[in-house]
């Protein structure tokens, strides 16, 4: 029996480093979800209350690197067709 | 004292970590990638623990919390709890991919690294005061603050990531000459300012030693902030 070794075309190169981007932005959106949880946990709606800045602060300053990096999973294409 | 946001904070900062390095793996490769990674700590840990050392801020509130000798964060490089450094990480990757890879042209470097370095502020308008609430960090001493953050500190995070990406630009992705540099590189690292293909080595060099400049220059203005606010 013979192993085949598995060559990636251009095309899933391409769809590869697409893939590539598009993880590196959702990075900062699981970053802003991790504060976000930061943030319940330290709130006094959970039993480990601590002072903190209310949730309506965290989402509106957010608000634009939130909707940047949306942004750009949506729009991340191959860098050649740029 | 609640150490749970503590823990999650820790943990969660290095599973994107993680995350973030698998995704410029698979956009860049390999080298770029770990020159991204390590690169992100050499170039934050002086500033890290010189803002320790010189009493800004402290790390160690939950110091004995969770276990007796516990040192506050289960990683450390130095003084600095290394999942600080994988933050930086995040912010500086994911900043660097919106805008030189999908939001601007690939021609645009300045304005690139200036909008990273407002995303990153704009992140930090979030985190710093969630952090410092809960106390995973503990601002010291008196300053122009807002939310309790001291203003220098997002003139500090501006600086950072948006040397940080000009760095990265010009010597990981692409070795291109950075004109104020050029004369001192050519003598002292010998890359040719017509240099096309430098070896991994002269990239070593060129990035350890942009690094070291900026660093020095970045320190020096963010002192200056932290003087005049």
């Amino acid at each position: 029996m013979t192993a085949s070794k598995q060559v990636e075309t251009p095309e899933e190169k391409t769809e590869s480093k697409v893939i590539g981007i598009r993880i590196v932005v959702a990075g900062a959106l699981a970053s802003i979800a991790l504060w976000i949880f930061v943030l319940f946990l330290g709130s006094p709606i959970t039993p480990f209350s601590s002072p903190n800045p209310s949730f309506a602060y965290a989402f509106v300053v957010c608000a634009p690197a939130f909707l940047l990096s949306v942004l750009a999973i949506y729009k991340a294409k191959s860098p050649s067709k740029k | 004292m609640n150490i749970i946001p503590a823990i999650v904070a820790e943990v969660g900062a290095f599973l994107i970590a993680g995350l973030v390095f698998y995704g410029l793996r698979k956009r860049y490769g390999w080298t770029v990638a770990s020159f991204f990674l390590l690169g992100s700590v050499a170039w934050t840990t002086p500033l890290e623990t010189l803002g320790i050392s010189t009493g800004s801020y402290s790390y160690s509130t939950f110091v004995g919390t969770l276990f007796p000798g516990y040192p506050g964060y289960f990683v450390w490089i130095g003084i600095v709890p290394l999942w600080i450094e994988m933050g930086w990480f995040i912010v500086s990757a994911s900043s660097f991919m919106i805008f030189h890879e999908v939001l601007l042209s690939r021609s645009k470097t300045i304005a690139a690294a200036v909008f990273a370095g407002l995303f990153a502020v704009d992140l930090d308008l979030m985190i710093d005061p969630i952090a410092s609430s809960n106390r995973l960090w503990v601002w010291i001493g008196p300053s122009m603050s807002l939310m309790g953050i001291p203003l220098y500190n997002y003139v500090g995070w501006f600086l950072m990531i948006f040397l940080y990406d000009i760095i990265v630009w010009n010597t990981i992705i692409a070795f291109k000459q950075i004109r104020v540099l050029s004369t001192i590189e050519r003598k002292l690292l010998r890359i040719k300012e017509s240099a096309q293909t430098v070896s991994l080595a002269q990239r070593t060099r060129g990035f350890l030693f942009r690094m070291l400049v900026f660093e020095i220059f970045a320190i020096f203005l963010i002192k200056i902030a932290s003087v005049v606010l």
